[in-house]
């Protein structure tokens, strides 16, 4: 009974309350790579805090979507929350939903985004829309076939039991196939997340900006709530990349030791990962729009090869 | 003792896809010098993977290729092609007649023929390395597309030597390698093929001003 309260709230605070701490470390690791200070590692916090604070302006000829979307686009990102094992290797929501439903409750949010950004007219909303729903297109099959390699080798599309199989046998994470799935999820999800090789996250140039492009209509509570979900989505991201891949150290029940060492190992390899990304944004430039799909086709045959050894070896 | 025969065979599974990767980057970049640095990858891998077969046959004569590969294929032939880069002042982008997006959908089917091929072979094969044949075979073919599809000198070579590494792999993965005196002949093989393409390839430079070797079927003066 206690398990059911306090897990749900552990993982959406612990969701909640790092996403922007996450986005504060990746940017203070690139300012020091380019012998910068860098702004504070709470940064993200502030300016949620501020936009939270002001008040918003929406569009005359906006209708009901504009105002919705920022909620949508939030509570999906929470609902996702809950279907990934963070802590724990038990999930809150395990009896409702797996992994496909992850997938698609990002793509829930990201359609309600593309729509709002044509809703208000603006023309650069409209680019950025079509353009996130061609990177997306093009980024999905690769996810999917990604993570069913990792279903099919675990036998179960369930999180949960996918971390705690690969936990039981460690021996299954060094089949060649996994570490191909793995190679083409991390390449999806920088696409998804919208970093550095496909969409920059910091300028608003209006040639080459993707998910800006689509929220630069929104301002005050609602751009803090997009913001603090597309964060929340690198974090997530980044969880179930963490949680199958390197999935040692997770508390397998609730006792209140597991959970402290799970925090710490948690942190730790969250951390490695966003530095990872942080030296790959700075050695990196961003892709012309138009190399994007050699990217993500690279990343879908990997994942097509990741299924096809499956297959053929086992 | 099955449990290390099982993890021993996964680490070089997993060299071998990683080698697969690093040829993919061949045919799906379009910058040279990130070429360079795959096949130099590449032949690191290799060379791990070769000692590691080494140490896990016990078989004494694969450590001396071993050390030759890693002297010739690591050191000397990504250098050697680095220098060519540098000297005949390569800045463009390599072109290939057909799109980088086809050319990786090609690719991936070459590799799909490659495992389907081998199918009938590795399925009676015990544990023991079944990714390796598949994926050498893969490796070879790749590297002959990339040596069709391209159309400057340098990026034939470099599809060369992923073919040379492809066959390496595969005598190496199947049976624990051809004999030395073969290898060695080998070795000095690729190394003079790679010196004669190098030369050909500022001898085009110089007389065309291109290395592209479309013009090469130009007689006219």
């Amino acid at each position: 009974m206690v398990s059911n309260i306090v897990l749900p709230i552990l993982q959406i605070v612990v969701i909640i309350g790092l996403s922007p701490l996450v986005k504060g470390f990746i940017n203070k690791i690139e300012a020091r790579l380019q012998c910068r200070r860098g702004a504070s590692l709470f940064q993200p916090y502030y300016n949620l805090i501020k936009l939270l604070r002001k008040d918003a302006v929406v569009s005359e000829t906006a209708s009901w979507i504009f105002t919705a979307t920022p909620y949508v686009t939030f509570v999906s990102a929470l609902i996702i929350a809950l279907l990934v094992p963070v802590l724990s290797s038990q999930v809150p929501l395990n009896f409702t939903g797996d992994v496909i439903l992850i997938i698609y409750s990002f793509a829930l949010g990201r359609f309600f985004l593309a729509l709002s950004s044509l809703d208000t007219g603006s023309a650069f909303g409209g680019m950025g829309g079509s353009r996130e729903m061609t990177v997306s297109s093009m980024a999905e099959p690769a996810m999917m076939l990604s993570i069913l390699t990792i279903s099919l080798t675990a036998g179960s599309t369930n999180l949960s039991d996918i971390t705690n199989t690969l936990l039981n046998n460690s021996i299954l994470l060094m089949n060649p196939s996994l570490s191909l799935a793995f190679a083409a999820l991390a390449i999806v999800i920088i696409a998804e997340a919208g970093r550095i090789p496909v969409d920059n996250p910091f300028t608003h140039l209006e040639l080459t900006m993707i998910h800006e492009g689509m929220i630069l209509e929104f301002s005050g509570r609602y751009l803090a709530l997009i913001e603090w979900a597309s964060s929340m989505k690198l974090l997530l991201l980044l969880t179930i990349l963490v949680n199958t891949s390197l999935p040692w150290g997770i508390a397998r029940g609730l006792t209140f030791s597991g959970l402290v060492i799970s925090f710490g190992l948690y942190l730790a390899k969250i951390g490695f990962f966003a530095f990872l990304i942080a030296i790959l944004e700075s050695s990196f430039a961003k892709l012309r729009l138009f190399r994007v799909p050699n990217l993500l086709g690279t990343s879908f045959i990997l994942a097509i090869l990741a299924i096809i050894s499956f297959y053929v070896v086992s | 003792m099955e449990q290390p025969i099982i993890v021993n065979s996964r680490v070089i599974d997993i060299l071998a896809v990683l080698m697969l990767m690093s040829t993919i980057i061949l045919v799906g970049t379009s910058r040279l010098k990130t070429c360079i640095w795959a096949y130099a990858f590449r032949s690191f891998l290799l060379t791990v993977a070769s000692g590691l077969i080494a140490y896990f046959s016990g078989l004494h004569h694969i450590y001396i290729t071993t050390g030759i590969s890693l002297l010739l294929k690591v050191i000397f032939l990504p250098g050697l092609l680095f220098y060519i880069v540098n000297k005949t002042n390569i800045k463009k982008e390599i072109e290939s007649f057909i799109s980088y997006t086809l050319s990786l959908l090609l690719s991936c089917g070459i590799i799909l023929i490659a495992y389907y091929a081998t199918l009938s072979i590795i399925q009676f094969e015990n544990t023991f390395m079944r990714h390796c044949l598949p994926v050498s075979f893969a490796i070879t073919l790749i590297g002959f597309f990339a040596m069709i599809t391209r159309k400057k000198a340098i990026t034939q070579v470099l599809g060369l030597v992923a073919m040379e590494d492809g066959l390496f792999f595969a005598a190496l993965s199947t049976s624990y390698g051809m004999p030395l005196i073969v290898e060695l002949g080998l070795f000095f093989d690729v190394l003079v093929s790679v010196i004669i393409m190098g030369i050909y390839v500022y001898r085009i430079k110089e007389s065309f001003d291109t290395i592209d070797t479309a013009f090469l079927s130009e007689l006219r003066e």
